[in-house]
């Protein structure tokens, strides 16, 4: 599902935030990327929505070659990602419902469908009672499922998730990571980072390590 | 496809862009006032100009020309001229002769009571003379080619016609009609320049919501379109109080300026026509249009 040959991403001046790495995610399959801060956790998910390019080497993601996809072509490969950060990202002049519904109106979707969809998927998370509620009412473990009740309302096969539980406490970690869990038990691709090494111990998973840009285990 | 579907959603776009400029009114009204300021400004302009171009026209339409001949010429001589008048200035013009006689007499009903005065007079010291009435279709140039014609005749002395005002006019009209046009681009670039830049901190205020757009799969023209319709509203609302402002105007400020020139001249208040007001929202609409394509281009491209 995902593939990465040879990838090197680097700004002028810098030493690489990524250097020759090669790392393949199979479909259906649940990764954690750990390391240090600087490691290029962040650098390499960024690489993989196509919000940044790599410098030299080939990002096969869903069969698409990311180095040679055209910039109208980026929004169509998103559609197909879902993306979860540690701040969450959510619309605060927008209500929880509004925020996943608009995920799906950003695509095409009537705004009536869009927001059953979003209606349902905030059953799933557990939220459809807070539906109507501005996000800054919720509290970070709620805000935290609103963002990924977000990033799966389209069904995507891949899940991108940049520290989704930075700022949780270790019982909300846990409701977060079973809803990311679930979304992977439905066949979607999971890519989790985190610089916890608890996690890992608590949630065994392929665990891939990246210290200065290079992996340094997998397994 | 899904953008195609997105294309067939007008409506769905005009709620986003009523729903941001509610969300953001302070933002909108400085870009609808200044599209309505500087479209006021060069409606106003070439109000102005075209009222004085019809002034002209209506001067030169209306416009007596007076061919004087030597005192000492006789009134046959008077009556020659006048013919000759009228073959050169065509069948519409009306000639008129005036002996001496009929000189001396409209002076002195000119004059009024001291019109007696004259009586003391030996001989008739005035010309006789030539008055060419010209059709109102003559403009300025063809009288004065005219009079350029008469003036060669050798028994002519001298024309008048109102020369040195007309001139004077054409030429400040030339003159205005050139600032006219500097000043239009001076004053579009200007407005495109701060409209952009306005919509500029629109489109940077809500950097997050598009954030989320293209995180989400959003394209370019989902995220351009409703800042485009934004763009458009706002500048058709700044066309229609600029076209507001120019029928104020002309009621409040015409009609005094009117006094002085043109209600002399038995002309009509300049106005815009339908076609014009038209160009005027229309511009509106394009102005803000363009700005916002540059605004939300430049944010992208970023």
């Amino acid at each position: 599902m995902i593939k990465l040959f040879h990838v090197t991403k680097s700004y002028l001046g810098d030493r690489p935030c990524i250097a020759d790495l090669s790392l393949t995610v199979d479909k259906s399959e649940f990764v954690f990327l750990t390391g240090p801060s600087g490691a290029g956790k962040t650098t390499l998910l960024r690489l993989i929505f196509a919000a940044e390019r790599p410098t030299s080497g080939q990002i096969i993601v869903g069969g698409r070659n990311i180095a040679r996809l055209s910039a109208s072509a980026i929004p169509y490969l998103r559609r197909n990602i879902g993306v979860v950060f540690q701040d969450f990202k959510l619309l605060n002049n927008r209500s929880v419902l509004d925020n996943v519904a608009f995920a799906l109106e950003v695509i095409g979707e009537r705004v009536g469908p869009a927001r059953r969809r979003a209606r349902e998927m905030l059953g799933r998370v557990g939220l459809e009672h807070k539906a109507e509620s501005p996000p800054q009412r919720l509290s970070g473990g709620e805000q935290q499922r609103v963002a990924i009740a977000r990033a799966l309302v389209n069904s995507p096969a891949i899940v991108l998730a940049d520290e989704p539980t930075g700022n949780l406490d270790a019982s909300l970690t846990a409701d977060i990571l079973q809803l990311l869990f679930d979304s992977n038990a439905r066949g979607a691709t999971i890519v989790v980072a985190t610089h916890d090494r608890g996690l890992l111990t608590r949630f065994p998973r392929r665990a891939v390590q990246l210290a200065h840009g290079k992996m340094t285990s997998d397994g | 496809m899904a953008t195609n579907r997105q294309l067939l959603r007008p409506l769905y776009f005009l709620q986003r862009a009523i729903a941001n400029l509610v969300h953001a009114p302070l933002m909108s009204l400085v870009a609808t006032a200044t599209i309505a300021l500087s479209l006021f400004v060069g409606a106003i302009f070439a109000l102005s100009i075209s009222g004085g171009e019809a002034l002209l026209n209506a001067w030169g339409g209306a416009a007596h020309l007076t061919l004087y001949l030597s005192p000492a010429a006789p009134d046959e001589a008077a009556r020659i001229l006048a013919q000759r008048a009228a073959f050169l200035a065509g069948p519409q013009a009306t000639v008129q002769t005036v002996t001496h006689d009929a000189a001396l007499a409209r002076l002195k009903h000119d004059l009024g009571d001291l019109g007696r005065a004259l009586d003391g007079l030996e001989e008739n010291p005035l010309s006789p003379l030539v008055e060419v009435r010209l059709p109102r279709s003559a403009n300025a140039a063809e009288v004065r080619a005219l009079a350029d014609q008469f003036a060669r005749i050798p028994e002519v002395i001298d024309v008048d016609y109102g020369r040195a005002w007309l001139d004077r006019l054409t030429s400040l009209l030339l003159a205005l009609r050139w600032t006219a046009i500097l000043l239009g681009v001076v004053v579009l670039a200007a407005t495109i320049f701060l409209v952009s830049n306005t919509i500029q901190l629109t489109v940077f205020a809500r950097r997050e919501e598009i954030e989320i757009m293209k995180l989400c799969g959003g394209t370019d023209w989902f995220v351009r379109t409703p800042f485009l319709i934004e763009g458009a509203l706002q500048g058709l609302a700044g066309g229609l109080i600029a076209l507001g402002g120019v029928a104020l105007a002309r009621h409040l400020l015409l009609p005094k300026m009117a006094d002085a020139l043109a209600f002399a001249a038995g002309m009509d208040l300049p106005r815009l026509l339908p076609s014009q007001m038209l160009a005027v929202a229309g511009g509106g609409a394009a102005l803000g249009l363009l700005g916002s394509a540059l605004a939300v281009g430049r944010f992208l491209r970023a």
